[in-house]
């Protein structure tokens, strides 16, 4: 009972914080169940099917029912349980790609941002050049070219999002740098990667943090239209792009249910990461408490 | 307890009704008048009570001298005079009488020829009251001809005269500046010089000088001083948390705590026999270092906006605070000619 | 110098070399891809001769800097190469297929912007009310879903299901002749040749994808407008204004002109993003532009189409970004120059 009491003390008070901090908020809440359930999914969603995702059937074309809840494709296989298994390849994808990004992003982006010679600059006028492709035919190519599997794409959309790191990184540095501890870290004799590394990185932290999720977000849009050209992942490997690509022409004939279901799951995954960080953006920034 | 019942008394606080009367205002030569104004300021965490039964007036010719610690509302009484105050803000009792209107009840379109122009305000953060995209010079223009019809060029030559009136060496280049290429001292003159180009009747400081070296405080204060002198201007109010601007400059005296006024009186009166145990603690500490100064700091902080306490609102550092100051809250009474003070015990200390 | 000029010139002079910079880099990347392209072409089985004269055919024996010298000599005089797929020159794919994008890209953007200012404006102006929230609400829906995904179910709605819009095969119907043409954009060639039937089916098959497109990113125009408006309405200067009794004409055009830096830096991103996005929309409607000759450029392995649509592509987004740190310069007295 007293140990309670005492841990009470701070650890109270954060928690009584969140808890009002989620109720004043419901679409905070909604953000991280639907980032929740999306996640589980990648780790469990096999073991939910109810049918092989990659095994046809003759089952052609089902509508929804209760025998397919969401219908089949023309090849008989079930959309639903394609959709619970999809975000293996979706998420995973687009939260590799989003991490990769920020560990490339992160140190060129803190360089660039602290060392004013060339060195510095010349990573943020590279970047500034990079930025000017347009970043989905870019992924066309590289992918097409490189090969279509899970790792390549991942390595590419990680390469195309890095320069958004950087940029972020730099400017937040920028402004880092001015504070006192900064100052003082240098007046002490730390050298130049010490204090990068050790003192601006960690205190730069924070834009990172808050565009994670939505980096992942635009990672998984990126997937799915890469899929949907036919220049991401090769089918029968359930991911949402693909599905939705294959039920395009089925909609002209009114088989509605094949690429409607998997667009609203893209949607609702992006959308859950989106309010996450949002939820991230007001509860790191002091000011809002 | 003296009081000053019934409406003659120009400071007298305790009016039974409220007293509109245009003619007997000129011959007190009241130029404004604030009377039981509160604002309070609903956040998330609460309601703030930032002004509780703000009162005083303000004749022709007097400079006053308002103190108060930071945060006790100086800047917010500020808006109320010209009554803007915005969300999550509302003012939700009393009056500020001007030339015999009551300003609380103007609605915006008629209060925007009165401001800026019959009251004048000189604002606390003068580096970002400035907008950043627009040169100095066409600020200040903007200011005059909001309120007079005048061609662009004699606008221009009125701000030139009055960047130079304040003391800036190269009127044609701050003119042309931009607010991030001016120092901390240049963007206060600026605002004193948008403050006083229109020559208005009275004139509100806002911490003029905080933020600004020693030796440029003197400077500017001693500008701003010089055109007051030379303009028109009928009275003025002067907020700061520095007693010695007061001693120097101001002909009255109001010491606020907590959003009320505590003390107000002529400055010699004040400096002299100071009444009010926060107003004596004031001035004992303004030497620092000195036992009263030190007791004074170990004292903690202002009460609570979120939750006033009952009875006086000082009590909590008050040395001599006992029975009545504990329940019921003082009222401000005139305990000699001109002199008002907020205390139980009050005449026990005079 | 006076600001304007010097803000235009130095801007100006950093185009050469980033153009440079940037076609080095478009045409590294391509040449660097993976894949033999003699090889994907001509297919495994071929005789070696073949394969060594269709290579020094296309310049591909030659040294890496000596192939990107003889590529710019021919970008400066209009010849970006002979695409494989169509065996055209580069330059007349593009110059074939560019209005169409265009058409698109310009006509969505000025709904998105349009759209976006206009809601904005009135959201800021009441914050937490009904309109506010929807927008909110909006801006995160429909930017959290794919594009192609939008203009499927904006298919599914009005053409499958009511009827109302034309099949998504194309910029014409069949039985339909396009315009003379003068500048390719349907619209305003049928309109300069007096053709209003020609006028109202071209108009009829923009619909679905421009509001696609518009109706996408307009949510992100919303919202960048919305919380600018607020965070100058809340602003120590505009609080400054009124207390000086500054008059409202005066106060509007402050804020007017402190709320550009930021929504004109979102909207040329925003094109950026369009440009990328425009490629899916035409597969989705066969639209027949650029995109769509991206795309299949790409499947084909067609290096030549696929360099030249990067080279054009790329140097639009350059010309943008540069337009916008002109832009932003000229209005933000504080960026450095």
């Amino acid at each position: 009972m007293d140990g309670v009491k005492r841990l009470s003390g701070t650890l109270g008070r954060d928690v009584r914080y969140l808890v009002g901090f989620f109720r004043a908020r419901p679409l905070s809440v909604v953000g991280l169940v639907l980032v929740l359930i999306f996640v589980s999914l990648m780790v469990f969603g096999r073991s939910l099917a109810p049918y092989d995702p990659e095994k046809a059937s003759s089952d052609f074309l089902f509508p929804p029912g209760p025998k397919h809840w969401m219908g089949t494709d023309r090849a008989g296989l079930d959309v639903f349980s394609r959709i619970l298994v999809a975000p293996q390849v979706d998420l995973t994808i687009g939260l590799s790609a989003a991490a990769l990004a920020v560990l490339i992003g992160t140190p060129l982006g803190v360089i660039s941002g602290y060392m004013h010679n060339w060195y510095g600059s010349t990573i943020a006028r590279v970047f500034d050049v990079l930025q000017c492709l347009p970043p989905f035919v870019v992924a066309m190519c590289l992918v097409a070219f490189a090969g279509q599997s899970v790792s390549n794409v991942i390595i590419v959309i990680a390469l195309l999002n890095s320069p958004l790191f950087v940029r972020l990184v730099r400017s937040k540095v920028h402004s880092v740098q001015e504070r006192k501890f900064v100052e003082a870290a240098a007046c002490l004799g730390n050298s130049k990667w010490r204090i990068m590394f050790r003192h601006l990185l960690p205190n730069s932290l924070e834009p990172v943090l808050i565009q994670f999720p939505v980096n992942a977000g635009w990672a998984i849009l990126l997937t799915s239209g890469l899929s949907f050209v036919g220049a991401g992942v090769r089918p029968p490997t359930p991911e949402w792009g693909a599905m939705i690509a294959v039920g395009a022409p089925l909609l002209v004939t009114g088989q509605w249910w094949v690429a409607m279901f998997p667009g609203i799951a893209v949607g609702l995954c992006v959308l859950g990461l989106a309010l996450s960080a949002n939820a991230l953006e007001i509860l790191l920034d002091p000011t809002r408490r | 307890m003296a009081t000053k019942a019934g409406g003659k008394g120009v400071q007298g606080i305790m009016r039974p009704q409220v007293v509109e009367n245009e003619e007997e205002k000129s011959i007190h030569g009241v130029i404004l008048e604030v009377r039981g104004v509160d604002v309070h300021f609903t956040t998330r965490a609460g309601t703030a009570h930032v002004l509780n039964d703000m009162g005083f007036a303000c004749e022709r010719g007097q400079m006053i001298g308002l103190v108060g610690e930071s945060g006790s509302g100086k800047t917010v009484l500020a808006g109320v005079l010209v009554n803007n105050i915005r969300r999550p803000g509302r003012i939700s009792g009393g009056h500020v009488i001007y030339k015999g209107h009551d300003l609380l009840k103007v609605n915006e379109e008629d209060l925007q020829p009165i401001r800026g122009r019959e009251i004048g305000m000189v604002v606390a953060k003068s580096s970002t009251a400035l907008n950043p995209l627009v040169c100095v010079g066409d600020q200040i223009a903007n200011i005059y001809q909001s309120h007079f019809e005048v061609s662009k060029e004699e606008a221009k030559a009125r701000v030139l005269a009055a960047i130079a009136a304040t003391g800036i060496n190269d009127p044609d280049a701050r003119f042309r500046s931009f607010p991030h290429e001016l120092s901390g001292g240049m963007a206060k003159r600026v605002v004193i010089a948008a403050a006083l180009v229109c020559e208005p009747t009275f004139l509100i400081a806002d911490e003029p000088t905080s933020g600004l070296d020693v030796t440029i405080q003197a400077q500017v204060l001693d500008s701003m001083m010089d055109l007051i002198g030379q303009m028109k201007t009928a009275g003025t109010l002067l907020m700061t948390r520095d007693l010695g601007i007061i001693a120097q400059y101001c002909t009255r005296v109001i010491v606020t705590y907590a959003g009320q006024v505590v003390e107000q009186g002529s400055v010699e009166g004040f400096f002299q026999r100071p009444l009010h145990p926060y107003s004596k603690l004031l001035l004992a500490s303004a030497r620092l270092n000195t036992a009263p100064a030190r007791r004074f700091a170990k004292m903690g902080p202002p009460p609570d906006k979120f939750k006033l306490p009952d009875g006086c609102l000082f009590r909590a550092r008050c040395l001599v605070a006992d029975g009545p100051c504990q329940s019921d809250r003082p009222p401000l009474l005139e305990v000699e000619p001109g002199h008002l003070l907020r205390c139980w015990k009050g005449e026990a200390l005079s | 110098m006076d600001r304007p000029a010097r803000a235009v010139l130095t801007r100006i002079a950093l185009v050469i070399p980033q153009l440079i910079g940037l076609t080095a880099l478009v045409f590294l990347l391509v040449r660097l891809l993976p894949g033999d392209p003699v090889i994907s072409r001509l297919g495994g089985v071929a005789p070696q001769e073949s394969i060594d004269n269709l290579r020094h055919k296309l310049g591909l024996d030659l040294p890496i800097h000596v192939q990107y010298l003889n590529y710019m000599k021919g970008l400066l005089h209009g010849d970006l190469g002979d695409s494989w797929r169509t065996a055209q020159p580069v330059m007349e794919d593009i110059k074939m297929r560019l209005p169409a994008t265009l058409e698109l890209l310009i006509l969505g953007m000025g709904i998105a912007v349009f759209l976006g200012l206009l809601v904005g404006v009135i959201s800021a102006g009441k914050p937490g009310g009904l309109v506010d929230r929807l927008t909110i609400l909006y801006a995160l829906l429909a930017g959290s879903m794919p594009e192609f995904y939008i203009g499927l179910i904006l298919v599914f709605v009005f053409y499958v299901t009511l009827g109302v819009a034309p099949a998504p095969a194309g910029r014409l119907g069949i039985a339909m002749l396009p315009p003379p043409r003068l500048t390719g954009m349907y619209l305003i060639d049928s309109v300069m040749a007096g053709q209003w039937d020609t006028f109202r089916d071209a108009l009829r098959h923009l619909a679905l994808p421009v509001i696609t497109l518009s109706f996408w990113q307009a949510g992100a125009i919303m919202k960048m407008t919305r919380s600018t408006m607020l965070q100058i309405d809340e602003s120590d200067f505009i609080n400054y204004a009124r207390l000086v009794g500054v008059k409202p004409s005066i106060m509007r055009r402050y804020t007017l002109r402190n709320a550009l830096p930021p929504i004109i830096s979102l909207a040329i991103t925003i094109f950026a993003i369009l440009i990328g996005a425009v490629v899916l929309i035409e597969q989705v409607f066969s639209w027949g532009g650029l995109g769509q000759y991206s795309v299949q450029s790409v499947i084909s392995a067609d290096y030549e189409a696929v360099t030249g649509f990067l080279m054009i592509a790329a140097s639009i987004s350059l010309l943008l970004f540069i337009v916008m740190d002109v832009l932003y310069a000229l209005i933000d007295p504080r960026v450095k120059l």
